[in-house]
């Protein structure tokens, strides 16, 4: 590619004066190829400079490929758009340029950096373009022959920071209106500067070299407040693009159908490409991108690399780096672009923005399941990765029946004893493992086998097995986003809080890949889970999440108690991760206890892990369901109590037959034997007696029970049937820690306080995770009727919160007056009481 | 690179090269600008993007030459390198009666895309292969002709007809460049820009206007 300088050949004072002076030579050139070389604008004052001899060194004439004679007959050669004379001086060939004239004759011009075989000292400015943020700053200072530009420019940025506080905030348009009214602010400066604007005035490629100075100086001074507020705007494109290359990692270069001999230069490209956001302004962020793309054409590689090929390479290459924001990276360049800054370079911002939308296209998503599926099926893991349950269940079943072989003497090696040894090795059990140490049930999990893994949970084979990876089956459902995966492992006791070689737990994995719902899953279904562990980089799941900006993510987490202010090995809050103004806003506006509380929260966590898993299961939580089919049913029978359906809700539950028959084929009379009615009540897949009945303390996976549901939405009827058949009344959830008795004081139902408290066994004065009872949620929400109940039946109201406030002290708070009322006369009454038993 | 509103008056066009894989691009512009041919299928990265200065007549022109992935598994990308040129150069090989088709269907897409004010060329390459040709030269330039694209036969082999290929693609775009040129009040308007920049005569500087921005 040629430099993007560019002059008008023919106002070059030493091009005028060969077309005026030497038609000859200009004649001469279109017959027989010669090459006139012009040195650039400048080099020259005025042609009284230019003697006949000058001119001849520098009209060339080719002898072989790349190698020339002057007019003056001496030699030089040309190499990498350089004019090497014997010397070994070069010269930069800024660009070539074709002249056509009438009758399609044609020669050629080079216009070079300065004159060839002359003693010259510098009379133009130095760089002819411009490639980063410093040779702006010189341009600047050496141009306007001092620091004054400079300053103004940083005044009027900082000015506008200062004045535009929202600027993050306001849309694609605002902002692009506002940098360019700055812009010009910045330019009309420089205009004041008499060298900058006589120059200007001169020449055109120096007022093209200003604007770009000015422009890029002004992105350097405002600094990540530009950067920031374009990742703002693009961050929900930008997480769901992280989402897409983070889970893509795994992808090898050969399944781009890349080639191992480019290795070198995909390293290379990787390590240019990666500096992209140490940069701030466009022109500096254009030269990364053109210094990437320089790796592929100056590969030292014997290959060539095909233009096809460059998408290629950019997609891998863009998958594999810890970019964050190519969405925003992009339209920061393409967008907020006023000076012209490079046209040439067009086509490189294209290919990077063809490769960002490959990445977003289903095409990509092919060739990701090509990598997954291939459908060789060599061993037991092979016939695991395609969920062919019948045929593992098979191998496995044939192992037992291996007769017993014996060795000669143990240690003998003669080929029958080698032959035992050997299928010894390979011989099929529930706990072999592969090669990378993974065991049947991991393999399960990390191809999503939902079936296989709950047959794998059946039999022994281990649920917490690491890998050579140290990671278990429950890392690799939380990083690929197996939610159903994820939930059944935790059900059968997973460690939830299991670190990997890297020592990230499920959780860091979940956020890392970005999958909401796995997040959601493993906080919501256990109390033991660790939000704020920190992995061996000092990340914690909020700093993960943050960085990729799953926004969802992170809001989630800052709600249910992420810990906000954690530092990281690079000694980085997550707030000091965060790019954008949207995450940074959620971090900083979480709520403050969690930070304050940091320690007594911790040390809850610390003795809630000393309990075994099992305890979840203990009488103060609901049954988890154990099948996958069980799971789905549970879904459906919480829908069936939302829904008021009480008939549906007893299918599920199986308690109830009238109902089924109602709504399945009447039997002629109820011990009716004929042949329709034999066959409908053995099809009948709803008897009492199928075995997958679903218990009534069983519960969703954030330990919601069929009571919880019925408490929540005042569905007075089922709640009664619920109590009838046992259902568990003080189980909690868990992580809210809510009883029956909270949900239904927290909605205001009423009839189902009441229910629940005429059942002896109720606890009233339980307290949830936030330390508070039944009776503060009733107060607060001015429920007088079942604050009296609560009252009646013996709650607290003197109780105290985590926050250290009695519910008396809240009400006060907020003035509850009624509220307050009741809790004195309960109080005096209880004072009469223990008056009354002393006597 | 004189892009914004300032007098040297270079007129920017972008041409692409579309077709199917195999037919030639990637040669007819190396044999354009470098004057090199390459038998086998290699081409380096230069050649993905390509710049030529001409001058004709005292009108400078800069062509920025835009090879194309010819690859199937890349064809949705295809509007983001097409969009905004002035001049598509649609190839395809003498010898290859899919390949011609494959014009055909290009020739659909850019129109519906970018209308009229694109100036097509349709290339048969390889013409040193006449005696393997399957295309008719008839057929080609009567579709040509019907669809308002210059046809031309080429082969970047034996250098025949590259140059004046891009010649005559280059006054065609000069042609239409005047044309909205006159039409339009203000002599600095550039009908290939992507965006007006702010510009900036002497102390006046107008700020980018709200409806600038094209893309
Ligand atoms: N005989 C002949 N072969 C050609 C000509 N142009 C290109 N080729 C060959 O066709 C093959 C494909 O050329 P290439 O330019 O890479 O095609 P692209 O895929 O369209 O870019 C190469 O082997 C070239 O050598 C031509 O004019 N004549
Ligand atoms: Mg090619």
């Amino acid at each position: 590619m040629w430099s993007q300088y560019d002059e008008n050949i023919e106002e070059n004072v030493f091009f005028k004066e060969v077309s005026a002076n030497h038609g000859d030579i200009i004649e001469k050139s279109c017959e027989e190829n010669w090459i006139i070389t012009v040195p650039r604008e400048g080099c020259f004052e005025s042609n009284e400079n230019i003697s006949f001899e000058v001119i001849l060194d520098h009209i060339l004439i080719p002898t072989e490929e790349n190698e020339y004679t002057t007019l003056s007959k001496k030699n030089v050669s040309v190499e990498n758009k350089k004019i090497i004379i014997e010397n070994c001086h070069s010269f930069d060939i800024l660009f070539e340029e074709t002249f056509y004239q009438q009758e399609s004759l044609k020669y050629v011009v080079w216009c070079i950096d300065r004159p060839l075989f002359v003693e010259y000292t510098c009379k133009v400015y130095q760089k002819v373009y411009l490639e980063n943020i410093h040779d702006c700053i010189d341009f600047l200072w050496v141009e306007s022959l001092s620091h004054l530009i400079l300053d103004q420019i940083r005044k009027l940025s900082v000015d506008f920071t200062n004045q535009y506080k929202d600027f993050e905030v306001e849309d694609l348009q605002t902002q692009k209106d506002l940098i360019g009214r700055l812009y010009s602010q910045c330019l009309q400066a420089a205009f004041k500067n008499t060298h900058l604007k006589e120059k200007s005035s001169k020449s055109d490629q120096f007022f093209e070299n200003l604007k770009i100075s000015v422009e890029t100086y002004m992105h350097y001074c405002l600094g990540s407040k530009l950067v920031s507020a374009v990742n703002t705007f693009m961050c929900t494109h930008d997480g769901w693009f992280n989402h897409i290359t983070r889970n893509a990692k795994f992808l090898l270069a050969k399944d781009l159908g890349i080639s191992d001999d480019f290795d070198d230069i995909l390293t290379l490209a990787k390590c240019e490409l990666n500096k992209i956001n140490s940069y701030l302004s466009i022109l500096d962020k254009i030269n990364c991108l053109q210094r990437t793309f320089k790796c592929f054409e100056d590969g030292k590689s014997k290959t060539c690399i095909t233009s096809d090929e460059i998408l290629k390479f950019l997609v891998f290459i863009m998958l594999k780096l810890n970019v964050n924001n190519w969405n925003s990276n992009l339209v920061f360049i393409k967008e907020y672009r006023f000076s012209s800054i490079s046209y040439n370079n067009d086509f490189v911002i294209t290919s990077f923005e063809a490769a960002v939308e490959f990445i977003k296209s289903n095409n990509f998503l092919d060739i990701k399941n090509n990598a997954l599926m291939n459908d060789s099926k060599n061993d037991i893991f092979d016939y695991v990765r395609l969920g062919m349950l019948r045929e593992v269940k098979e191998l496995l079943k044939q192992e037992k029946t291996l007769p017993e072989q014996k060795l000669c003497h143990p240690l003998c090696s003669c080929n029958n004893c080698k032959d035992i040894t050997n299928t010894k090795k390979t011989n099929i059990d529930v706990h072999m493992v592969n090669e990378k140490g993974q065991n049947l049930l991991t393999y399960a999990a990390i191809y999503n086998q939902c079936e296989l893994l709950e047959y794998f949970l059946h039999t022994k084979c281990n649920v917490n097995s690491t890998d050579y990876l140290n990671r278990t089956a429950l890392h690799y459902a939380a990083s690929y986003g197996y939610q159903d995966i994820l939930l059944l492992l935790i059900n059968f006791g997973a460690d939830i809080n299991a670190l990997d070689c890297d020592k990230n737990t499920p959780l860091h994995l979940a956020c890392d890949f970005g999958h909401e719902t796995c997040v959601k899953a493993l906080v919501y279904s256990s109390i033991n889970v660790k939000y704020d562990l920190a992995n061996f980089f000092g990340d914690t799941p909020l700093h993960l999440a943050t960085k990729w900006s799953y926004i969802d993510i992170v809001r989630f987490l800052v709600e249910n108690g992420g810990y906000t202010n954690v530092k990281n090995r690079r000694n980085k809050t997550p707030v000091e991760v965060s790019s954008n103004y949207c995450t940074r806003m959620l971090l900083e506006n979480a709520p403050e206890i969690l930070c304050n509380n940091n320690y007594e929260i911790w040390e809850n966590l610390e003795i809630m892990e000393n309990n075994d898993v099992a305890n979840i299961d203990s009488l103060d939580f609901g049954v988890k369901p154990r099948t996958i089919e069980n799971f789905k049913k549970i879904d459906l029978l919480l829908k069936a109590i939302e829904n008021n359906d009480s008939p549906l809700t007893r299918f599920y539950l199986g308690f109830n037959n009238d109902t089924i028959q109602e709504t399945t084929k009447k039997q002629c009379h109820p011990l009716c034997a004929c042949a329709v009615c034999i066959t409908d009540s053995t099809t009948n897949p709803t008897s009492p007696k199928t075995p997958n009945i679903l218990s009534v303390n069983t519960c969703n996976p954030f330990g919601y029970t069929p009571l919880h549901f019925a408490a929540k939405y005042g569905r007075l009827e089922i709640v009664r049937l619920l109590l009838d058949s046992s259902a568990s009344i003080n189980v909690k959830t868990y992580s809210t820690l809510y009883t029956p008795l909270h949900l239904a004081c927290l909605n205001k139902r009423t009839s189902v306080v009441k229910e629940l408290l005429q059942c002896g066994n109720c606890k009233v004065d339980e307290k949830d995770s936030k330390g508070n009872t039944p009776l503060f949620y009733a107060s607060t929400n001015c429920c007088n009727k079942i604050v009296e109940m609560l009252l009646s039946n013996g709650a607290d109201c003197n109780k105290k919160n985590n926050g250290g406030k009695t519910i008396v002290q809240d009400c006060e708070e907020r003035m509850l007056y009624g509220i307050l009322n009741m809790f004195h006369e309960n109080l005096k009454e209880a004072d009469e009481k223990s008056t009354w038993d002393i006597f | 690179m004189a892009m914004t509103g300032n007098n040297s008056g270079v007129r920017n066009f972008k041409i692409v090269l579309l077709g199917e894989g195999c037919v030639g691009k990637t040669s007819l512009v190396l044999r354009y600008v470098d004057d090199k041919f390459n038998n086998n299928h290699i081409s380096t990265v230069q050649a993905a993007f390509l710049n030529k200065k001409l001058n004709i007549d005292g009108k400078r022109v800069n062509l920025a030459i835009w090879d194309t992935a010819g690859q199937e598994q890349f064809h949705a990308l295809g509007p983001i390198y097409y969009r905004s040129s002035n001049g598509a150069i649609l190839v395809y090989d003498i010898t290859d009666q899919d390949s011609f088709q494959k014009v055909k269907s290009w020739v659909k897409e850019l129109r519906k895309m970018l209308g009229a004010d694109i100036c097509l060329i349709i290339a048969g390459n390889k013409i040193d292969l006449e005696k393997d040709r399957n295309v008719t030269l008839e057929d080609a330039e009567e579709y040509a002709c019907k669809v308002g694209a210059i046809h031309c036969q080429t082969s970047a082999k034996q250098n025949i007809g590259v140059e004046d290929m891009f010649m005559s693609l280059t006054t065609k775009m000069l042609d239409i460049s005047d044309e909205k040129e006159n039409q339009k009040s203000s002599p600095l308007s550039r009908q290939n820009s992507q965006r007006r920049n702010v510009i900036v005569v002497d102390d006046e500087i107008t700020p980018p206007s709200k409806s600038c921005c094209g893309s």
